[in-house]
């Protein structure tokens, strides 16, 4: 019962918008409108999920003074501090503090870390980039004809020739490879996506027996 | 608060970005420091918008403004849902969560289902099978498109082994596979060299810049 | 032996050669000139089409990690937008920075023009969910965005008034990292026939080389 009524459930509301897709009538839409703006709220519930299982075991960890606990306090107090502003607002839309710490901290720390990649992807490169058989030269030309293609100083050294090559590879063989990967993967989804409507796979309901 | 005549949150902005950059020498605690903050705020950060631009503009404000008129009582519904939704950290009716979790879950994979079969395969097939009739070299390109779509969706077969004719187009699709992730290997690098431009272009033109120069 | 050497070298090296290479330009700007690509001279040629009055979906779908690559496009295509006279509705679906990037961008690009909240542009703000509030604007924009970021009732707002779906809008142009810039193609474009254009980080231009030759977006790519 407490997974049958689930089951159902899914089944009901997959086959909703599948069923508008096909069928435009006013009062199919109406209520398909309705869904649409109801899961907006519910993906809002929904997404910070996560937060709770990170809390508790930060406060665990705290607790118990584990190694780096703090570490830990830093991730509550960070979380906390933002969370708060977030909540209050301000008397127009995001608190002054909440768009200040924003800019100063979240903004730098996001962007730093991913920056962090360039470093990485050019060891990487480096130490990997080989040209060891005939696909891995293919790769190598391609990113490079690509790389000095697309940038100015690539026109320069030759002479804008490169251009037209690098839009040939991004238009026709990439974008076909791109192509295959697109359908096979839509494939793939699509049917992992039957099988949760029908109910044949089950482990987004964990894996309680009841 | 001004120190150098550079406001405090460039000097908060400037530190954070060494504490990051400084794991590249070795990991150390200040970068542990930024690690951690980065994660909580990034969190608290996502608590905040998502109260202040969804919960409160399409649910507390009209069930609190007028909760009979406009339908608004029915936004109960999707209040309880996402509300169930966090009963699983309560063991004895953390059943009750799966209910909230199969509207969702449903809703999405529904969605996706058209969004998958409709906009990916159907646009991308009937952009691949085109009369060959145009004419010219762009005869000769749609055929390169149609051999290489069908040469890595033949890869993408697991169902037989790739030997004999299978093998021999499946190693075609490799061959545009790999100018592909040539093509998506050139861009992530100029991608990620201008993620770290852009950092150091803070660094130097809104911290050290102005201070030198006074 | 020589180069089984130099592959081994401390990354560190490898890692300082990349800072100093990344550095120089900062310090000492070079000045290249930059050419559009094919792809940008048609969403360019797109706006041109456009007429005053007429309606364009801004979204921001991106955040500060990918800044440096995405704020020069939306700069540029909002100074293109207004120059056209052209209406611009703001969105961010992207949950991590995009609608204080948008708050920030726009403040800064209006600043530069004589236009009128609420009419001539307007900054709806957030919305969770992803395809969710994607579909519903299909119907109904005023749904999904009550209020718009400053908390001010969307209702009785001329923009909002006279642009009610996706059927009112001209183009959507997307500034995407990861996979919100194809939801705009195969969901929005498939589904419900309006232009859609994408101004996407580097990493994802290859993947939309294909929705590019399918006609479901307009523009994609850096530069």
């Amino acid at each position: 019962m407490r997974r049958t009524i689930p089951l159902i459930l899914t089944f009901c509301v997959g086959m909703y918008p599948i069923f508008a897709f096909f069928v435009p009538h006013r009062v199919v839409t109406n209520i398909n409108q309705n869904l649409d703006t109801y899961l907006v709220i519910v993906a809002a519930f929904a997404l910070p999920l996560g937060v709770v299982n990170l809390v508790m075991s930060n406060i665990n960890k705290i607790k118990k003074k584990d190694k780096g606990w703090f570490y830990s306090v830093v991730l509550i107090a960070g979380l906390c501090l933002m969370a708060f502003y977030g909540i209050m607002g301000g008397d127009q839309g995001f608190h002054a503090h909440f768009q200040w710490m924003f800019e100063n901290a979240v903004s730098p720390l996001q962007a730093t870390m991913f920056s962090l990649l360039a470093f990485y992807v050019a060891s990487a490169a480096y130490r990997a980039f080989r040209a060891r058989n005939v696909e891995a030269t293919v790769l190598l030309i391609a990113a490079i004809v690509v790389m000095l293609g697309r940038i100015p100083i690539g026109d320069m050294i030759t002479g804008g020739r490169l251009t037209p090559i690098s839009e040939w590879l991004m238009t026709k063989p990439n974008a076909a490879a791109q192509r295959g990967i697109i359908i096979g993967a839509a494939l793939g989804a699509a049917s992992m996506q039957i099988r949760v409507i029908l109910g044949i796979e089950q482990t987004y309901l964990g894996s309680g027996k009841d | 608060m001004a120190p150098f005549g550079i406001p405090i949150g460039v000097w908060i902005n400037a530190f954070l970005t060494i504490c990051i950059l400084s794991f590249l020498y070795k990991d150390n605690p200040f970068f542990r420091f930024a690690e951690s903050l980065f994660a909580g705020m990034s969190l608290g950060y996502y608590i905040g918008i998502v109260t202040e631009n969804t919960l409160k503009p399409n649910l507390f404000r009209p069930m609190i403004n007028d909760f009979w008129g406009n339908h608004n009582f029915l936004l109960v519904i999707p209040m309880i849902l996402g509300v169930m939704l966090y009963f699983r950290y309560i063991r004895k009716i953390a059943w009750l969560a799966r209910i909230a979790l199969a509207v969702y879950i449903g809703y999405y994979v529904g969605v996706y289902l058209m969004q998958k079969l409709h906009g990916d395969i159907l646009f991308q097939a009937r952009d691949t099978i085109v009369p060959l009739t145009m004419g010219g070299i762009e005869a000769v390109w749609n055929v390169v498109i149609i051999v290489g779509v069908f040469s890595v969706l033949v890869y993408f077969y697991f169902s037989a082994e790739h030997k004999g004719a299978l093998g021999r187009v499946s190693r075609v699709g490799i061959w545009f596979l790999m100018i592909s992730f040539g093509a998506s290997f050139g861009y992530t690098i100029m991608a990620r060299i201008s993620l770290l431009m852009g950092r150091f272009s803070f660094l130097v033109n809104t911290w050290v810049r102005p201070m030198i120069s006074g | 032996m020589k180069i089984q050497k130099l592959l081994y070298i401390d990354r560190r090296i490898i890692y300082l050669l990349v800072a100093i290479g990344a550095l120089i330009p900062i310090i000492r700007p070079i000045g290249l000139p930059v050419v559009p690509s094919a792809p940008v001279q048609g969403l360019f040629e797109r706006v041109e089409e456009l007429e005053p009055g007429d309606a364009v979906m801004l979204s921001f779908d991106y955040g500060p990690s990918s800044e440096p690559e995405l704020n020069p496009m939306s700069a540029a295509i909002m100074r293109h937008l207004f120059m056209r006279e052209v209406r611009v509705m703001v969105v961010a679906i992207f949950p991590l920075g995009g609608v204080q990037i948008a708050i920030r961008e726009v403040a800064r690009i209006t600043s530069e023009f004589d236009l009128e909240y609420g009419v001539d542009y307007v900054n709806l703000g957030y919305k969770d969910g992803g395809q969710a509030p994607m579909k519903a604007m299909g119907v109904s924009i005023q749904d999904v965005f009550p209020a718009d970021v400053e908390t001010t009732p969307t209702e009785g707002m001329p923009i909002v008034e006279d642009v009610r779906n996706y059927g009112d809008i001209e183009v959507v142009i997307t500034l995407a990292t990861g996979i919100i810039g194809e939801w705009w193609a195969n969901l929005v474009n498939a589904q419900f026939g309006v232009d859609v254009a994408v101004g996407c980080t580097a990493v994802s231009a290859p993947k939309y080389y294909a929705y590019l030759r399918s006609g479901q977006m307009i523009q994609r790519g850096l530069q």
